[in-house]
């Protein structure tokens, strides 16, 4: 069997907000050195898969930057490697990738002309440590023209999936996406392997979205089988799910320090890390080129970023170079790239300190989108002894409390 | 100014004896350094950040960690197509052959691959040097001085002139005097043993000079030739500039960088040291450490408590151990409840739970290496497995295993020494 992957990681990712202004969901940051997608990256190269498509569209500068000739994954290879794919003009009538499966069907002459077998096609904006092998191995023994993993969630998770239902010999019988409540136990991850002449068959014009119109016609012939899959998987669905998977990192830190599974990614110039006399850094996870003079607690601290005396970061997510001023408190926030906090300034948490006023620039606050938590886009500044409450969403480079 | 074409050549092939069981499997250019780098990271940056894109290292002694760290160059811009990064190791050859026998040379039995390269100058560097240097203005000085050769040279306190080739320098900064480590002196600048010449010069010199000295060193014999024919100036280098030449200077240099505003600048964004990558993930703290006043590299699991040290990558620290000013390589494990004090531990070593390191009287030095240990500090070589609960003093010397039969379950009074006898450094 010879597999060809394909990687879906052209969402714009609107969820995530203030996060994906500037980058493409699959590159946001996560777990102190990490992108989104290094997580399925790294899955593919331990499974032995190093034929890799990543078919991007939305900003795909932050994609590109990070995976590169595919270096730290060791896709930079004479034969197969990893490579990017956006939509381009092909002569005929262009548009851009208007579905998971136009995204596939716009890319028909690379399966076409890959000597693979087996396509695996994959989502790039999901955490999760899986080794493909049982997968790819369960949909050859059974045989069935499409294999979708899935995963049991709880009831109360249900409204959030594809939910499917799964007979006793492993076919997929039904599929409901994201119902109000529902009694099949499984959870489509958005994993799929596909028969290669089956797939070349089922693209097409009209064709957009990989369920509804290449997965969906299957079930009644019975020709979709289920690899129910038991480890860790999280959807980065919302800044509340990016925040919580996150710090569950602090309780489940095997995700990324297997030693058998490492994690690879860009690689990083930066000094050790220096906690400086009289820091306190507990429970955290911290990068290098870190300078930590305050108090980190409960935190991620991605590389570069410097906290100063007296500051306090708790329950946090701090991406690379952001400064954290003197005496400042951070609490329950995620600060993007290159983010300046003031002096005493206050972001986050139960709302001390004067908070950015609902209409000034830059800042809203919808309070249920992200669960409390503050979030601050790149290069967002706030001044010294300025508040921005915990909710409040900062557009990337706004200025909070800039003086009059 | 366009700076004529400059090949650098780094000398990578000293022993390193000083350095005791650090360099007992390394070259010292190899050895760690600041946690994550080795110390030819800083050359070797030195280099790209100063333009210079074909870099030849001669290595000779133990230069396997060496030559896997470097490899094709990449992790500094030198996996090229033309120029790049080159090692050149003593080899057999169609004339006679043998190994370096002294710095200068292993440049002379290099002189078929010097004829062939096409550069003006030829920048002659180190392996063992920890600082950064931008090697432009050496070499704009050195194109502006009308001399054939130049040395780099470093201000140096009166007291330390015995260390360092000392020179005296006119006016225009042509040196007029070179002592090799003077008991006194009226100079105080030093060679940093970084040289520049001119590249027929050089190889007419080298000829001219291996006749007359098998060893030929530059130390000893071509820099005093040059100084009595006037042919050789000194750039003063204002940075700072460090030889890790002892165990005790290495100690030092390496706490040093604990300091509030440490002279060797690693924290300048623009301009980071480049090392071969790794793959580790960040460190991760659990709520029970405490850490202050330490370097911790990516990799690193930290559960007790760490004060004044530097910890390298992967290093695991257990449940109630405690760390201080100490050194600990790659992949060392501190056991629950061990503590570890003014200590250096080579990479893999593991501390077994509630032993005790590197306490006692500093004034007993260790017996088997006087000369070498007798500063307060303990040495534990590669791979090392001390026993669960046993004491270690200070200035002591401990490599290898209770399997090899060469650590007992015992404790280890100050100054002495569990180390095999072919490992005797």
């Amino acid at each position: 069997m010879k597999t060809l992957v394909l990687i879906l990681a052209g969402g714009t990712g609107e969820e995530l907000s203030v996060l994906t202004r500037h980058r493409a969901k699959t590159a946001v940051p996560f777990g102190g050195r990490y992108r989104v997608i290094d997580f399925c990256l790294s899955n593919c190269v331990h499974s032995g898969l190093h034929e890799i498509a990543v078919l991007a569209q939305y900003s795909p500068k932050s994609l590109i930057d990070h995976i590169g000739m595919g270096k730290p994954w060791d896709l930079d290879r004479k034969t197969g490697g990893g490579y990017i794919l956006q939509p381009t003009h092909n002569g005929e009538a262009a548009t851009w990738y208007l579905g998971t499966a136009d995204a596939l069907f716009q890319n028909i002459d690379l399966i076409k002309n890959s000597k693979a077998d087996t396509i695996l096609v994959l989502s790039g904006d999901q955490i999760y440590v899986m080794d493909y092998r049982p997968l790819l191995g369960y949909h050859l023994e059974k045989g069935r023209a499409v294999t979708l993993a899935i995963k049991e969630v709880q009831a109360s998770q249900r409204s959030r999936f594809g939910m499917v239902r799964r007979s006793r010999d492993g076919r997929i019988t039904a599929f409901r996406e994201k119902p109000a409540a529902s009694t099949f136990r499984f959870a489509s991850l958005g994993i799929y392997v596909f028969r290669r002449d089956f797939l070349i068959d089922a693209l097409g014009p009209g064709k957009t979205n990989i369920v509804f119109d290449v997965v969906m016609p299957l079930l009644k012939c019975g020709d979709v089988a289920g690899y129910a899959f038991e480890g860790y998987w999280e959807d980065i669905g919302s800044i509340q799910s990016y925040y919580r998977s996150s710090l569950q990192l602090l309780r489940n830190r095997l995700l990324i320090t297997d030693p058998d599974w490492p994690i690879f990614t860009k690689g990083n110039e930066l000094p050790p890390a220096r906690c400086a006399d009289g820091s306190r850094v507990s429970d955290s996870i911290v990068a290098d080129g870190c300078v930590v003079k305050g108090e980190v607690t409960g935190s991620i601290l991605f590389p570069g970023v410097t906290v100063e005396k007296d500051a306090v970061v708790r329950d946090s997510i701090v991406f690379s170079y952001s400064r954290i001023g003197r005496g400042a408190r951070v609490t329950r926030a995620i600060l993007d790239k290159f983010v300046e906090i003031g002096g005493a300034a206050t972001v986050g948490g139960g709302g001390r300190g004067r908070a950015a006023a609902p209409g000034a620039r830059g800042a809203k606050r919808p309070q249920d989108e992200t669960g409390g938590v503050a979030v601050l886009g790149r290069g967002a500044r706030v001044s010294r002894g300025a508040g921005v409450r915990g909710g409040t969403l900062v557009e990337p480079h706004s200025r909070i409390g800039s003086r009059r | 100014m366009t700076l004529k074409r400059t090949v650098v050549f780094i000398l990578a092939g000293g022993v390193g004896k000083r350095l005791s069981l650090l360099t007992r499997y390394r070259a010292k250019p190899a050895v760690s350094f600041g946690g994550k780098y080795r110390i030819i990271d800083f050359t070797l940056t030195n280099c790209i950040r100063s333009g210079i894109d074909e870099v030849y290292i001669l290595t000779q002694y133990i230069s396997r960690s060496l030559v896997r760290h470097i490899g094709i160059g990449k992790p500094w811009d030198m996996d090229r197509m033309t120029g790049g990064l080159h090692v050149l190791h003593p080899h057999l050859g169609y004339q006679a052959a043998d190994w370096y026998r002294g710095t200068a040379d292993a440049i002379f039995q290099n002189i078929p691959v010097l004829r062939k390269l096409d550069c003006e100058n030829v920048l002659i560097l180190s392996g063992d040097h920890v600082y950064l240097m931008d090697y432009r203005e050496f070499i704009e000085f050195h194109e502006g001085s009308g001399k054939p050769a130049s040395v780099g040279v470093v201000g140096v306190p009166k007291g330390m002139t015995s260390e360092f080739g000392i020179a005296t320098v006119d006016r225009a900064g042509a040196i007029t005097k070179f002592e090799e480590k003077p008991k006194e002196s009226s100079g105080t600048l030093a060679s940093m043993g970084i040289y520049l010449f001119n590249k027929e010069y050089l190889i007419s010199l080298l000829e001219e000079l291996e006749a007359k000295h098998g060893d030929l060193d530059f130390g000893k014999h071509v820099i005093p030739r040059l100084v009595s024919r006037k042919m050789i100036s000194a750039f003063r280098f204002p940075g700072y500039w460090l030889d890790i030449g002892t165990l005790k200077s290495y100690y030092r240099a390496s706490l040093e960088l604990l300091a509030e505003r440490p002279r060797l600048k690693l924290y300048r964004w623009s301009s980071p040291v480049l090392t071969a990558p790794d793959d580790s993930p960040p460190f991760v703290v659990t709520k029970e450490a405490n850490i202050s006043n330490s370097l911790v590299c990516n990799g690193c699991f930290v559960r007790g408590e760490v004060r004044s040290s530097i910890l390298s990558p992967g290093v695991k620290i257990e449940r109630g151990a405690r760390v201080e000013n100490s050194i600990l390589f790659h992949d060392c494990t501190i056991g629950a409840g061990a503590e570890v004090y003014n200590a250096i531990v080579d990479k893999g070593c593991v501390v077994g739970a509630r032993a005790k390191v590197g306490l006692g009287d500093a004034g007993v030095a260790n017996e088997l290496q006087p000369a070498y240990l007798d500063f307060g500090v303990t040495l534990i070589g590669k791979r090392t497995i001390i026993p669960a609960g046993v004491r270690i003093g200070t200035n002591c010397l401990v490599s290898g295993t209770i399997d090899d039969g060469i650590i007992p379950k015992r404790n280890l009074p100050d100054g002495g020494y569990f180390v095999a006898g072919e490992m005797r450094p």
